[in-house]
């Protein structure tokens, strides 16, 4: 189970993080969150779709790992750098959290660990702190990821309303056959609606595209080409 | 004891939207008589205190505010509990529009205890209140504050800005004492306190002076007033400052800034810095830094850099916002290790 810190150069005065990614629970995850200006790196990677987040229903645009919620079958490229890997993934096992400052009243972000994930150690890794409590490099570069994902979340959601109020998504279900005979189904994601897009007028396009949202679009399209890559990586797997 | 006080000094006649340099930069405190009794807050408490809190409501968007409640024995003191372990009240987030029924409540209950909503942020919580309620020092970008309770009694303390604070609906008394009485005043810790603030330990009015002999000290250097609806009061920096709420019901708005460049951040965090990196040091390691501190900082006499061409004074030269870049990443860096 995840549990969630407040980080601080107290209590995690010795934290560190091991850096090797293995199929653990909490690492090993079927598809993860990315932000608009990932889509072209992601593109290139995953099949990116459209999900209803648990904690709001809103929609998020996703890349895709694997066919199940702990199955990432790109674990090992991630993990060497052969393939790009999101954002939200590097940030393990961070998170962006919040706490209300107590003079202005507005919501700060602040940074929570996750104290619970298999990587967090005492004695091996990467450490979070340098040894007077400054921030590490590494922390750093969390730092930088997480303000990131905030601007890119908030972005994100401006495109997928977007998407929503035009009626650009439809339910996409994923049925396939394995080579071993065994057939998959996932289901919850959404899609681009093709059909949808190529009747939008002139005004409807100009919408979209004065915020760059309509390379989004045609990036999400051709991101499913992937789902092949993910097909060939299963039955690679099965066949051991 | 509070009788023999010497007053503080009052002005009358100035407008709230014409507040005279000559006032912003006093030395010393000053009663600004009848200084906000055009806002219309203030003349719908001349009604009742009810009217005067309704009128602040209108604007309130539902925020929480925070609170702190007395305990069963709290006689409205915000201070620290008996056996010093934590305090007499209970800290929690509420809504703004109880605040005045559950202080009627206690009252008619017959209970002292405390029940005070303090610095809740006015742009914040009841965003719209300050364009027909307000200062004119909207070039300061003061930050504007709620204070709301019943007879709430608050130690003395001081805050770095400089504060004016207009009472809105009730009474509250000021007993204020010149910063260099800080020795006199018995100032508990720095960072385990009600408020942010370092507080006095000592009960002005139940004062224990063979606890604290030199308090007597503080108490002959005191300066006091009683601020009805309509007065404000101008606390320079650093003054010390009790504060009490007089009446059953009270509320105030107060206006904290600086008059620095925005380049120039806040004294505290070079008094944190020193705490961390001179007070350990052995005396006499610290009697050199004292006698550095003096030389370069608190008297920074032109006549000690004489010997220096002027314009290769650099870092002693005036300040910029290019040198105040440099020193922050000098300081940024070296700090994170």
């Amino acid at each position: 189970m995840a549990k969630n810190e407040l980080l601080n150069n107290v209590t995690h005065k010795d934290l560190k993080i091991i850096q090797e990614r293995t199929h653990h629970p909490g690492d090993n995850i079927g598809y993860t969150a990315i932000i608009p200006w990932e889509f072209r790196q992601v593109a290139g990677c995953y099949p990116i779709f459209f999900r209803r987040t648990r904690s709001d229903n809103q929609f998020e645009a996703v890349a895709l790992f694997g066919f199940a919620a702990t199955e990432n079958l790109f674990m090992e490229d991630q993990q060497q750098g052969d393939i790009y890997m999101p954002l939200s993934v590097a940030r393990i096992p961070f998170a962006i959290g919040y706490t209300q400052d107590s003079i202005s009243g507005q919501r700060e972000p602040v940074i929570h660990v996750d104290v619970e994930h298999p990587r967090v150690s005492f004695t091996q890794g990467e450490p979070v702190f340098l040894a007077q409590g400054g921030n590490s490099p590494y922390l750093e570069n969390i730092n930088s990821i997480l303000a990131e994902l905030i601007n890119g979340v908030t972005v994100c959601k401006r495109f997928t309303d977007l998407l929503q109020a035009e009626d650009l998504l439809e339910p996409f279900v994923l049925k396939i056959t394995l080579d071993n005979g065994e057939h998959i189904e996932t289901s919850g994601f959404y899609t681009i609606n093709e059909k949808v897009l190529r009747e939008l007028d002139a005004e409807q396009l100009a919408r979209l595209h004065n915020q760059n949202f309509l390379e989004l679009i045609y990036m999400s399209i051709a991101s499913l080409a992937n789902i092949k890559k993910l097909i060939n990586k299963k039955n690679a797997l099965l066949k051991g | 004891m509070l009788e023999s006080m010497q007053a503080i000094k009052v002005l009358e006649g100035i407008a709230p939207d014409a507040i005279p340099e000559t006032v912003l930069q006093s030395p010393v405190p000053l009663v600004l008589k009848g200084l906000v009794n055009t806002w219309p807050i203030v003349q719908a408490s001349a009604q009742s205190a009810r009217a005067g809190f309704d009128y602040l409501c209108q604007f309130y968007n539902g925020e929480p505010v925070n609170t702190a409640i007395g305990d069963e024995n709290n006689r409205g003191a915000i201070f620290y509990n008996q056996d010093f372990t934590g305090f007499a009240y209970e800290r929690l987030r509420s809504s703004l529009t109880s605040v005045y029924d559950n202080i009627s409540n206690l009252h008619s209950s017959g209970s002292a205890r405390a029940y005070y909503v303090d610095s809740a942020p006015v742009d914040f919580c009841v965003p719209g209140l300050r364009a027909h309620n307000d200062l004119g020092l909207a070039q300061y970008n003061p930050r504007v504050s709620l204070w709301m309770g019943n007879k709430t009694i608050v130690s003395a303390h001081h805050d770095v800005p400089d504060n004016i604070a207009c009472v809105v609906i009730g009474k509250r008394r000021f007993v204020l004492f010149p910063p260099e009485q800080l020795e006199n005043l018995y100032i508990g810790p720095l960072d385990f306190n009600p408020a942010g603030p370092a507080i006095s330990m000592v009960d002005l009015h139940n004062p224990d002076f063979e606890k604290y002999p030199r308090y007597r000290t503080a108490l002959a250097h005191a300066q006091i007033a009683e601020l009805e609806p309509g007065d404000a009061i101008y606390i320079p920096s650093m003054w010390w400052h009790h504060v009490e709420g007089l009446m059953p019901f009270n509320l105030m708005v107060n206006y904290w800034w600086t008059a620095f460049p925005s380049y120039v951040g806040s004294p505290q965090d070079a008094f944190t810095h020193a705490l961390l990196n001179i007070r350990s040091l052995p005396a006499d390691e610290r009697a050199h830094w004292k006698n550095l501190f003096d030389y370069y900082i608190f008297s920074a006499d032109e006549n000690n850099l004489g010997h220096i061409p002027k314009e290769k004074l650099g870092i002693l030269g005036d300040m910029d916002e290019m040198t105040a870049r440099r020193l922050r990443s000098q300081l940024l860096n070296r700090l994170n290790r």
